[in-house]
């Protein structure tokens, strides 16, 4: 009887809860395409209800009656259960587990369910606190598959378990597999689309279809002391995330943010291993300040692996730095543990790199051609190489005659190049972790291999839960740089500016090093020599940086109020040894066949120095934040600390005993000269912010900095930064929440004072100070003095420059985030900039001037991103586009009163645009002597007695009759560019993933001068193909399009700043270009890996630029100075991502 | 709540141990009152006025170091880059940028000066009476030498003479340009104030300033503002409060000023002619590497140790240099025909019309080089084997074998009978520029292999130019003493060249030109004596090249054009102008005439 109630009982209590299932799967058919189907799962005892009544029971008939109305199964010896006893027993509406409970402690029996199966044992005599019931149920293997709105496989989507980070991401198809214990909520998320928050609710199969999100609410984004929802942001500020740094590998953090975000003008002017660190100005501003994870530090060496976001603050959002925020503030977050299970990332790329542009060197035939027309320039008649010599160079076969090219015998075609990472992040309950390794391998263009530039990264966050309120932090970053450099790299480029290209170095018949001979200097050299360490010596340096952090918060017992303190140590030690070998180079004479004698190059030289850095920040902050109903408030107030110290030292001796063994003690201490430097410098700083917002539609946030540096005197120690933001989610209101066309509509509006404390230190002392440099000391009476001398006058009021910064934005995204449209309007003016007072003291007093805060100038500027993103099919894509146009203006130029006129318009830059390009007009050059002669405008302020044929005619603009520096006018803008864009594009199908980033600039010029205009000239090497090509010479008087060389140095009237030597460096550059494939989950489920992406990618691949003639030198570099610079690469790598 | 305690406590002890971030001070800055009441701080303040003073211009710049010779005309470098020589052939314009010859606006010098001249001056001081005299005399020199250099630049220049405060009346800090004449009488009354000064004082200190020193200074300035007067005219710039005076009117106030200094050293001083070795030339190879010696009046010291030391040897070595550096000056065929034969007559060469195998330009050693020429071009220039540690120095371009088949190669040929030996070709470097290059001052045992540093001293003074200034002063003064032609053939008496029976211009000028050659003084006599012009304008000077023939052991040699371009010198360039950055930056600068704006 029994029996058959308790089955009915349990016939019910199923129906009911299939029912339940139903309604539940039928709430949810968005998220489950495939609801029904058949379910299997297992439920805790806890949770198991049951309906039971019995009496006098022994235990087997129990055992049987529960595992006849449930799914669990009994497991027990025999012998455990005590025959005798009987139990009798009403239970309804209660769980298994009461049942099981209220049995144990009838007799000497424990309860411990594994899954389904439920273990009987005897309790232990011991211990009497036991529990009666354990319950122990396994992860549960769901499965699923995240689709897009059009039901297509999403791949790459994130499936977490909430409040974990147990979690994976979804295969190509769109499939994910995952263990998970019985009952989880799992948390959904994929870049652009809603995250969703799914129930299992018992299934283990559950499919969920996404929902393009125009708003990204979620969305984090790191700022001053803290970090903000995106949604909530009322300043202007861009990010980049750690996946765009990583997709292609990159020597140098800073060259990788170039036309990734609106408001960045990044400018590489360096290719070198280990110094390849691009310029970066927010909206064309000064050096912005680097923060990386709260406190000021350097960010370019960083493993990019390790970073997790960048993040840019432009206006009021910087205001929070105070006297440091002027020129804006860089945010780099790192990488920090989460929970769950560890994740293991494996990434490793190799890269081969080459020279984007480096200017060619004529060949000995063209060399000896020119060189002969510039003697014929000059007048002379017994020219240096003979129709004879011409011809057999130009032939290039009999030996002595052979076109050598230097460049080839020193520079390699391709450096290369190799980088590892290997990281795990993970968390258990009160403990969570981030740890990374890392290695860079970068090799020179130098044929001999020297040069290489490797770091190692260190890093190692973990946060842990000392109590439920109490965290702790410890971070810890190390890195070291090894640069193992030639002995100079600028004798290297200077050796093949001056290697004589009609010297045979191809089938020089010695092992010896060839004496390159100069042609046009003096001094011999052989440049082979100086690119190889083991011949010309080295430069070493070694820099380890230390970034530990130890930080606490504290939650505290008033809801919302927490207190946190951090205090943060960077140290920098860097130690050089700099060897110097002499060698020698011989000259050779091929008609006799015989090695000339030699000559010695360099000479023996040992430099050791050292530099310690140390900088200690303290922070303790007090944090509230809270809601009630419609409102929300935040609030900080925090401390800040700075302390600094830097010493270093330098010894040069000379005369080694011996180069094998570089160390001091083996060189001449009679020729030993020394430095030794320290330096120290501190800060202190009050920082506050208020936000609240209304309904989370009408926000404001209100900040204030008050500052104190030692650079300063007392009384003008302490400024107050204040800044003020508003903004307004006008999408929220109710007129345009059901917008089919507007998805996302907020306005901001900023204003907030900050300052620039960019000044040597002291200013405001003066005193007598030890001179440095070469003949630093005098010798009087046999005594060496060293020389001191006096550092100039004090400027008692100096104190930073004050910057109102005032931004207008719109961020708006249509049709569900199909486009977006982000505006910034910003106007910057700065006052109080440090300049010497020139109109006030005359240049016999004899000092210069202390800085003063005098000149004031104001920046404005634009920037817009537009964004498309959609999916057709399984094709996904997103391109991205932005703009940044800054331009600055001198409001007041401290300078000297000008005439009118020409003066005026030339020369005052008061009211003026701050970027302008003055020079001559030219109107082609002066084909004959004759011209000159009949020539009616003075053109040297000598009558032209000057001259020569294929000198420079330039345009008398004023008419006056005479060239003269009034006769110029605004040739261009300035050689930093004022238009900056880039265009992102990305694409993935099926298991591969594309991307591109076209990034260039505009409105600048480069300005050659010198050597690139002229060859032979004064400071000029060998001629470069392009003079080749439009020089000047009487073969070409017509379509010439650079002056002709001599060797008289008339540098003075060819070299003038010219609409020749002034060149537009507008340029549009493929700046990275990727492919990738993810392996398919199939293959590798087998070997336990969870994801693999292989890639293919390119950097700095094309360039289009507007040099015109000069187009063998990179735009970027914005230098005419590109044969004696390290030329930027273009870098091709072949890489692999792995998560294990 | 205990633990919030704790923990605040924790963390507000950890920020206030941590030490007060803006008590900092500069580490490197040495007060004021701390050098001007120590003698060794003293010192190296002055030390600092002693380096300043450039008296071997640019030691460790090169370029600049030789600029006046290379533009004096005397000599060039065949590289393309020393300004100096680019500027002797283009239009001298108030941008010309930083040349250094032409620039030398030294008021921070002047104020660093002015400055010690205050505090050395001050009673007050903590520093002894004594030494405070000595430094002051020593700091009035050198600022009566930075005037000197600069007005021999520009003409009249503002004269400062204080420590000015910005805080001055307008009226005050503005100073205007004073006459060339006031400039002159400025630096005369700054050296007698030194002289009073440094009477008997450190006579026995190697390098510094002495009463010799000031006497030596106040020679030379005084026959320069001599000369202008002579040979230059006075011209008024200017207008209104800014007009000033260009010119010397009264010369003979100055031909007096120098030749009785002149005449002090000679008369009381305790310098004597170097006259050590029996062999004139080498005699005069060691007035230069020597130091310390009877002749010196004053040196800058050199010693070639850690920071002191300069890159003649370096730039000048004959062969073989170091790091390729060497026979850098290149000199003229008609700077070597400066130095006479015994019978005072000039071996000029072939005229203009020059051939290639005229038997006329064959000469032998002794005919042309050595033999009866003065000694001093063997101290002066690299002649054809010249011994050199041992080795002789070769410097023809090519051999004559036997059988007169001209030979350039790399090997030796040995004369069959004699058994003479020599390269094909010297290894002179740049050997067809010019191979007439400049020896003087370089130091045959300085060991290049081991280190680039020269120690030779810089002699700023010596004796024979003061004989020379004071013969000088006495053609042209009113008063003659009548002993200046005694002075000048104790010059050449000790290069046992004979006697000249009559002091004229001429005769001056041409032994100061052979004496004082390369040593710094010719581009500023050809100035003074306004020859520039007439010197350098138009011309293209001819370099030597030689060839030797192997069967008559003698040399071809070879005149041929080694200015590529004519070199330009303007009447308006004896004053060089004033920078337009500095001018512009300055209303009450006026220009030197000539230069437009």
């Amino acid at each position: 009887m029994n029996y058959i109630r308790l089955r009915q009982i349990l016939f019910k209590m199923s129906k009911r809860s299939l029912h339940a299932l139903i309604v539940n799967c039928l709430l949810m058919s968005t998220i489950y395409a495939d609801g029904l189907k058949a379910q299997t799962s297992i439920q805790s005892v806890k949770k198991a209800s049951i309906n039971i009544e019995f009496e006098d029971f022994n235990l087997t008939q129990l055992i049987g009656e529960i595992e006849a109305i449930t799914d669990y199964e009994f497991s027990y010896n025999r012998e455990d259960l005590d025959r005798k006893f009987r139990f009798s027993g009403k239970f309804r509406g209660t769980t298994v587990a009461d049942l099981l409970v209220e049995t144990s402690k009838q007799t000497n029996l424990k309860f411990r369910q594994v899954n389904n199966i439920i273990h009987i044992s005897k309790k232990s005599t011991l211990s009497k606190k036991e529990e009666a019931l354990e319950v122990i149920i396994a992860d549960v293997e769901i499965s699923g598959k995240i689709t897009d709105e059009n039901g297509e496989g999403l791949p790459g989507a994130s499936v977490v378990v909430k409040g974990t980070a147990t979690g994976t991401t979804s295969d190509i198809e769109g499939s994910y597999k995952l263990n998970v214990p019985e009952e989880v909520i799992l948390t959904v998320s994929f870049v652009g689309y809603k995250t969703q928050e799914v129930t299992l609710n018992g299934r283990n199969v559950l499919d969920v279809q996404m929902e393009l999100d125009a708003e990204q609410l979620e969305e984090v984004v790191v700022v001053g002391y803290g970090e903000q929802k995106r949604v909530n942001v009322t300043g202007s500020l861009a990010t980049v995330k750690s996946e765009e740094l990583t997709k292609t590998p990159s020597t140098n953090n800073t060259a990788m943010l170039a036309g990734r975000m609106p408001g960045l003008i990044v400018h590489q002017t360096n290719g070198q291993p280990g110094n390849d660190e691009a310029n970066i100005r927010i909206r064309g501003f000064g050096n912005a300040l680097v923060i990386v994870d709260g406190v000021q530090r350097d960010f370019t060496q960083l493993d990019p692996n390790e970073i997790e976001s960048i993040s840019i603050l432009k206006d009021a959002a910087a205001a929070i730095y105070g006297s440091r925020a002027g020129n804006g503030v860089i945010l780099v977050t790192t990488k920090r543990g989460i929970k769950g299970t560890p994740e293991i990332n494996i990434n490793s790329s190799i890269s081969n790199s080459r020279s984007t542009f480096f200017p060619d060197y004529v060949d000995g035939y063209q060399f000896a051609t020119m060189y002969n027309r510039a003697q014929a320039q000059d007048g002379v008649t017994d020219l240096k190489y003979s129709q004879e010599d011409l011809l057999k160079l130009q032939e290039g076969t009999e030996s002595g005659y052979i076109n050598p090219n230097w460049q080839k015998k020193v520079m390699r075609d391709w450096a290369p190049q190799s980088q590892h990472n290997l990281n795990v992040r993970g968390g258990s309950d009160n403990s969570r972790y981030f740890f990374s390794v890392g290695y860079l391998d970068q090799g020179s263009i130098w044929k001999s291999g020297d040069g290489v530039y490797q770091r190692y990264n260190l890093a190692s966050n973990i946060d842990t839960d000392i109590s439920e309120n109490l965290t702790a932090g410890l971070d810890f970053n190390f890195r070291r740089e090894d640069r193992d450099n030639l002995f100079s790299q600028d004798e290297v480029f200077n050796d093949l500016l001056f290697a004589d290209p009609t010297v045979d170095v191809d089938n020089f018949p010695y092992t010896d090093l060839i004496l390159d001979m100069a042609p046009l200097r003096s001094g011999t050299d052989n440049a082979i020599g100086s690119s190889t360490q083991d011949i010309s010596g080295y430069t070493r340096s070694k820099t380890d940086v230390l970034n530990v952090a130890l930080s606490l918060k504290y939650k505290l017992p008033l809801k919302g109020l927490s207190i946190d303190g951090k205090m943060a140590l960077r140290s920098l030690n860097m130690n050089l040894t700099k060897l110097g070998i002499p060698f020698e180079v011989h000259g050779y004479d091929y008609q006799s066949e015989t090695l000339l004698p030699t000559s010695t190059i360099g000479s023996s030289s040992l430099t050791k120095s050292s530099t310690e850095t140390q900088r200690i920040t303290t922070q303790l902050a007090l944090r509230y934040s809270r809601e009630f109903r419609n409102h929300k408030i935040s609030a900080l107030l925090l401390n800040e600390r700075i302390n600094e110290e830097m010493k270093s030292f330098q010894t040069t001796s000379r005369n080694l005993l011996s180069s094998s063994i570089p160390y001091l003690d083996n060189a001449d201490g009679t020729t030993a000269t020394n430095t030794d430097d320290a330096s120290q410098d501190g800060r202190v700083s009050w920082v506050g912010r208020a936000n609240y917002s209304y309904k989370g539609k009408y926000l404001v946030e209100g900040t204030f900095r008050y500052d104190a540096s030692p650079r300063f005197p007392q009384d003008t120690r302490w400024g107050f930064f204040p800044g003020i933001s508003l903004a307004w989610r006008m999408s929220d209101e109710a007129f345009l929440q059901n917008s089919n066309v507007l998805s996302n509509l907020k306005l901001r509006a900023s204003a907030s004072k900050v300052g620039n404390d960019g000044t040597s230190s002291y200013n405001y002392l003066t005193g007598y100070g030890v001179v440095s440099g070469s003949n630093s000391t005098y010798v009087l009476n046999g005594n060496s003095y060293p020389r001191i001398q006096s550092t100039g006058l004090a400027n008692k009021n100096i104190t930073w420059e004050e910057v109102s910064v005032y931004n207008l934005g719109m961020e708006s995204s249509f049709f569900n985030g199909i486009i977006g449209l982000e505006v910034d309007l910003f106007y910057r003016k700065r006052t109080g900039l440090l300049t010497t007072s020139n109109a006030t003291l005359p240049n016999t007093f004899g000092a210069t001037l202390p800085q003063q805060n005098i000149n004031s100038q104001d920046n404005r500027g634009f920037e817009l991103v537009l964004n498309h993103r959609n999916a057709i099919g399984g094709f996904r894509y997103n391109i991205s586009g932005n703009v940044t146009l800054t331009r600055a203006k001198w409001i007041h130029f401290e300078e000297r009163e000008f005439d009118e006129g020409d003066d005026q318009r030339i020369n005052k830059q008061s009211g003026q645009w701050a970027n302008r390009t003055f020079g001559y007009l030219t109107e082609g050059f002066f084909k004959s002597q004759d011209e000159i002669d009949a020539a009616t405008i003075d053109y040297d302020q000598s009558g032209n007695v000057s001259l020569s044929p294929g000198d420079i005619k330039y345009v008398d603009t004023n008419m006056d009759g005479v060239i003269t520096g009034d006769d110029r006018v605004e040739l261009g803008k300035g050689t930093t560019p004022e238009l900056m864009f880039g265009l992102n594009a990305e694409a993935t199908f099926k298991g591969f993933d594309f991307s591109m980033l076209w990034q260039g600039a505009s409105n600048y010029v480069t300005i050659f001068t010198g050597a690139n205009l002229g060859g032979f000239q004064s400071g000029a090497g060998i001629p470069l193909t392009y003079q080749w090509e439009y020089q000047w010479n009487e073969e070409n008087p017509n379509a010439a399009k650079l002056p002709a060389a001599n060797f008289s140095g008339i540098s003075n009237y060819n070299n003038r700043q010219s609409d020749i030597s002034v060149q537009d460096a507008t340029y549009l550059r493929l700046k990275n270009v990727s492919i990738g494939y993810v392996i398919p989950k199939s293959l590798l489920d087998k070997v336990g890996i969870k994801k693999v992406r292989v890639y293919a990618s390119g950097m700095n691949v094309f360039t289009f630029s507007g040099l015109g003639i000069f187009k063998d030198y990179d735009p970027e570099i914005s230098s005419s100075n590109a044969q004696s610079t390290y030329p930027i690469q273009k870098t091709y790598s072949l890489g692999i991502n792995i998560t294990l | 709540m205990k633990k919030i305690i704790y923990i605040a406590f924790g963390v507000c002890l950890f920020i206030v141990g941590c030490e007060d971030p803006l008590d900092k001070q500069p580490l490197d800055l040495i007060s004021e009152k701390d050098v001007w009441s120590d003698e060794v701080l003293a010192d190296s303040y002055i030390a600092n006025l002693y380096d300043q003073a450039r008296f071997f211009r640019g030691s460790n710049d090169d370029n600049i170091g030789m600029a006046d010779v290379l533009n004096g005309g005397f000599a060039r470098n065949y590289a393309t880059w020393p300004t100096g020589y680019a500027h002797a052939t283009s239009s001298i314009t108030p941008d010309i940028g930083s040349a250094a010859v032409f620039h030398y606006w030294i008021y921070s010098d002047i104020r660093a000066m002015n400055e010690a001249i205050e505090k050395l001056s001050n009673e007050s001081s903590e520093l002894s009476k004594g030494y405070r005299d000595t430094r002051l005399g020593e700091v009035y020199f050198i600022r009566a030498w930075s005037y000197f250099v600069m007005v021999r630049l520009y003409g009249g220049v503002p004269l400062v003479d204080r420590v000015q405060d910005i805080d001055e009346a307008e009226e005050d800090l503005w100073i205007p340009r004073s006459s060339e004449e006031e400039v002159y009488d400025f630096v005369a009354s700054d050296l007698d104030k030194a002289y009073n000064l440094l009477v008997g004082k450190n006579l026995n200190e190697y390098g510094r300033i002495t009463e010799w020193a000031v006497l030596a200074l106040k020679s030379r300035a005084m026959l320069y503002a001599a000369s202008v007067g002579k040979f230059g005219m006075v011209q008024t710039i200017g207008s209104g409060d800014l007009q000033t005076t260009l010119g010397i009117s009264d010369p003979d106030k100055y031909w007096k000023l120098s030749r009785d200094a002149s005449k002090e050293i000679i008369d009381h001083g305790p310098f004597e002619l170097y006259d050590n070795n029996a062999d004139p030339a080498k005699n005069f190879v060691e007035i230069f590497d020597n130091e310390g010696h009877s002749e010196i009046i004053l040196a800058e010291v050199f010693t070639g140790q850690g920071d002191r030391w300069n890159r003649w040897d370096q730039w000048m070595w004959p062969t073989q240099g170091r790091n390729g550096y060497s026979n850098f000056l290149k000199s003229f065929s008609h700077v070597l025909e400066k130095f006479e034969d015994k019978s005072g007559n000039f071996k000029l060469m072939n005229g203009s019309e020059f051939t290639l195998g005229d038997p006329s330009n064959r000469h032998s050693l002794d005919d042309f080089f050595y033999g009866d020429r003065d000694p001093r071009a063997q101290a002066s220039f690299y002649l054809p084997e010249a011994m050199w540690n041992g080795d002789p120095i070769y410097v023809h371009q090519g051999t004559y074998d036997m059988d007169d088949t001209y030979k350039t190669g790399g090997g030796t040929l040995t004369h069959p009978v004699t058994g003479k030996t020599v390269p094909m070709k010297g290894l002179n470097r740049d050997i067809n520029g010019s191979a007439l290059n400049v020896r003087k001052k370089v130091r045959e045992s300085h060991d290049l292999t081991v280190a680039p540093e020269g120690d030779s001293d810089y002699i700023v003074f010596r004796l024979a130019e003061i004989y020379l200034n004071y013969a000088e002063a006495e053609l042209y003064v009113s008063s003659p003493n009548g002993d200046g032609l005694v002075y000048l053939n104790k010059v050449r008496q000790r290069v046992d060249m004979p006697d000249k029976p009559v002091l004229t211009q001429d005769i001056i000028r041409n032994e100061r030109n052979v004496e004082l050659m390369f040593e710094g003084h010719h581009f500023w006599d050809t100035r003074r004596w306004r020859t520039a012009e007439a010197e350098l304008n138009g011309k293209n000077f001819q370099g030597l090249q030689f060839r030797y023939h192997l069967a008559t052991d003698d040399y071809e040699i070879i005149k041929f054009n080694a200015d590529n371009k004519a070199r330009i010198f303007q009447p308006h360039y004896y004053y060089y102008p004033i920078r337009s950055t500095d001018i512009n930056a300055n209303p009450y600068l006026v220009q030197n005439p000539g230069y437009i704006e």
